[in-house]
């Protein structure tokens, strides 16, 4: 017996510290507003030494046979098999978000992307019909269902049902969630940077580099700058100085990225010409992907903007991830492998807009896109003769004929929207250890209630009459 | 009803569980009928902001702050009903009346936001009883948090009817977080896809609810009994953050409808 309260003396002293431990974790948490504080180690230690508690009180305790020992027993088990269920999902389960365009003539999707950057076959194709939101007057939500298509991959019979907020589907083992929607609506200053693209071009195969450093200089002086060229063998960017930079020949692309004391500027050689491109979101690249180089190895880049970090940035990208519309440019490279370069939208100019018409129909297009918006609108031409574009007027431009390109860059204060189709984000997720989870949950819910509430109480618990209060009748009260 | 009258209504359900609250203390001077019946009217008060709340939203009131507030003072009455005669617990009325009393003040102090949106998210089976049994243990957790600060200035067998009094509260605290715990964990696992999300909420609801585990296993052991009122008073006020701080210490808590 003696033993046993000890054994409980220590067990009670260490859930203590297993709580405080997650107490001062939620703090931390809270304040550094990064959960990486609390999952991750430290709760798996939490959690496997929780566990491991369970099993040894399990084994020790042995109450009379009552409704607290049922409920003692329901507890503790419905615990154990609850983070059996999580542990279930953390180490098999999958869980990706996608976003995919509402379009009832489009075709099904049957693969998508995890986070590790796997394509993942559903065993089943869908696609998403008809979507209807219903807001309130203050223009919040209050309601949306999307209809959704699913097709069977070898009878290719098609089953229709719908998605609510609240309402889930399960197809071949995924549950799939309507978490939010999309309008297509998206600025560029979404992340908070001020973006500016250059487009470098240097037909003669001249001094590129130097033409970007003096124009970079000359547009963000008294900055700190760093530079990051692509290594196209690599498939990385890596820094580079100002000298070296200015010996770069050929044709360059310039992305430029600004905060208060510096600007970053990444550097891609424009020779390398992409296959194709085309904008998608992260499921309908896989998708595509799937279908048209099946046979090839795949390689994906991202090219990540961290402004905090002065390495170069590689990460082979998780195109499941990119829910919202990403720039795709595909490049196939020798031994049967594709390369597929994707970069936020955002990084590219906000549009390339082109014209056979002449400069009228160029100034046009433009002021539809961004006349609005773009109240003092500064034009520059090329001029391949000092390998430099120079400051035009609307009269210069007008006065040009023939194919022309515009490169448009919005550098103003009011954001720019850019309309891409109505899409649902949409997330699917396997978790095999789903219904051990919810097993464990109620067997614990049950438990507490008949410890808690059923319990008997022991004749010595039983309140004295002496101690309570008599009202003035000596009534009990 | 206008804002002012809304306010002007839970101020007088605060005096009259005050007022319920010291004439009870005053039992020697008071008839117990007098104290029972001003609590009886700040309820009624009470429960007149809560119908009120559901005409103008059209569905059950626990969206807005405003709005859980009110139940969470109307929760007190009818629980300590059920205390009286599931656990002989007729003497804690006075601190189940203060406590209501204490809602009612801060409800004062707040935008009546009798209307507030139904987000798609909270259109959940599990909306109404993930809030009603958080709602019985706040409430629960309160009045023992009142029972274990007053056994500190207790002696003898006063003392230890004190202590029983926060264990028996505990008894219902403990079961019904439970619930409210995965009640709102199977609704996020059905919404957004994850049992856990490790939002602010969940993480001060977890570490309460441990704290109150603990407050559990204390109680029973001989040696580390002393220390459990302790536990008692740090449960409530992980109560307190969960419920008023964690929205305000991360707005991105995906719990900010109740912000």
């Amino acid at each position: 017996m003696k033993a046993l309260l000890k054994f409980h003396y220590i067990s009670y002293l260490i859930l203590l510290a297993l709580t405080l431990v997650m107490a001062i974790g939620a703090l931390a948490a809270a304040a550094s507003g990064n959960i990486d504080v609390l999952t991750g180690g430290l709760a798996v230690g939490v959690f496997v030494i929780f566990a491991i508690l369970q099993i040894i009180c399990l084994a020790l305790y042995q109450p009379a046979w009552t409704v607290y020992k049922i409920g003692f027993y329901l507890l503790h088990v419905g615990l154990l098999i609850l983070l059996a269920g999580l542990a279930a999902f953390t180490i098999s389960g999958e869980s990706i978000t996608v976003q995919v365009p509402i379009d009832e003539n489009g075709s099904y999707y049957s693969y998508v992307q995890n986070e590790e950057g796997e394509e993942i076959d559903l065993g089943f194709g869908f696609k998403l019909d008809d979507f209807a939101v219903e807001k309130y007057e203050s223009g919040n939500d209050k309601y949306y269902k999307t209809n959704v298509s699913f097709a069977d991959p070898t009878t290719l019979a098609v089953d229709k049902d719908y998605l609510e907020v609240n309402r889930t589907l399960r197809q071949n083992g995924w549950k799939i969630y309507l978490m939010s929607y999309s309008d297509g609506t998206t600025n560029m200053e979404a992340n908070g940077l001020a973006q500016y693209v250059y487009e470098i071009y240097n037909a003669e195969g001249e001094t590129a580099g130097n033409s970007i450093v003096e124009q970079i200089y000359g547009d963000f002086a008294g900055k700190w700058y760093n530079y990051y060229l692509f290594d196209e063998i690599n498939g990385r960017f890596s820094p580079l100085t100002a000298e070296e930079i200015g010996t770069v020949t050929g044709s360059l692309w310039a992305y430029v990225f600004e905060t208060k004391t510096s600007v970053t500027v990444y550097l891609t050689r424009k020779d390398g010409a992409f296959a194709e491109t085309f904008t998608a979101t992260g499921s309908q690249v896989a998708e595509h992907m799937k279908q048209n180089y099946a046979d090839s190895r795949i390689n994906y880049y991202y090219y990540t903007i961290d402004m905090g970090r002065t390495t170069a940035i590689d990460e082979d990208y998780l195109i499941g991830q990119c829910t919202s519309p990403v720039f795709v440019g595909i490049r196939t490279g020798s031994a049967g492998s594709v390369n597929v370069y994707v970069m936020k939208e955002e990084m590219k100019p906000n549009g390339v807009l082109s014209s056979t018409e002449g400069g009228s129909k160029l100034l046009s297009d433009l002021s539809d896109r961004y006349g609005a918006a773009a109240e003092t609108p500064q034009y520059r031409i090329y001029s391949p003769a000092i390998s430099d574009y120079t400051a035009a007027t609307e009269e210069e431009i007008l006065a040009k004929t023939g194919v022309l390109k515009a490169y448009a860059v919005y550098m103003g204060d009011t954001p720019v929207v850019f309309v891409h189709p109505l899409s649902n984000i949409l997330l699917l997720k396997r978790d095999p250890g789903e219904y051990a989870t919810l097993a464990g949950m109620v067997l614990v819910m049950t438990g507490s209630v008949l410890m808690c509430l059923f319990r008997k109480r022991r004749k010595e618990e039983t309140i004295p009459d002496t101690a309570v209060p008599q009202s003035k009748g000596g009534k009990r009260r | 009803m206008t804002p002012t009258v809304l306010k002007l209504i839970a101020l007088f359900a605060a005096i009259f569980y005050y007022s319920a609250f010291t004439t009870d203390l005053l039992k020697k001077k008071c008839p117990v009928l007098l104290s029972r019946g001003l609590w009886a009217v700040g309820f009624a008060l009470n429960a007149t902001l809560v119908v009120n709340n559901y005409l103008n939203n059209g569905y059950v009131p626990f969206v807005s702050m405003y709005q859980v507030l009110t139940f969470l003072g109307v929760c007190f009455l009818p629980i300590w009903l059920l205390m009286r005669f599931w656990r002989d617990g007729g003497w804690m009325a006075p601190y189940f009346m203060f406590a209501a009393g204490i809602v009612m003040t801060g409800l004062c102090f707040m935008d009546a936001e009798s209307v507030w949106e139904f987000a798609p998210a909270l259109q959940s089976p599990f909306f109404i009883p993930h809030v009603l049994v958080y709602m019985i243990s706040y409430c629960m957790g309160a009045v023992a948090f009142i029972l274990a600060i007053l056994s500190f200035f207790k002696q003898g067998k006063e003392q230890d009817r004190y202590e029983r009094g926060v264990y028996d509260c505990i008894s219902v605290v403990f079961p019904f977080m439970t619930m409210g715990l995965f009640f709102g964990s199977i609704w996020a696992n059905e919404i957004w896809g994850h049992f856990w999300s490790w939002d602010t909420k969940e993480n001060f609801s977890l570490a309460t609810w441990g704290i109150y585990m603990v407050y559990l296993h204390f109680g029973k052991h001989p040696k580390l009994k002393k220390y459990a009122r302790y536990l008692a008073l740090i449960g409530f006020v992980g109560i307190i953050v969960t419920f008023l701080f964690a929205n305000i210490l991360n707005t991105g808590s995906v719990h900010s409808y109740s912000a």
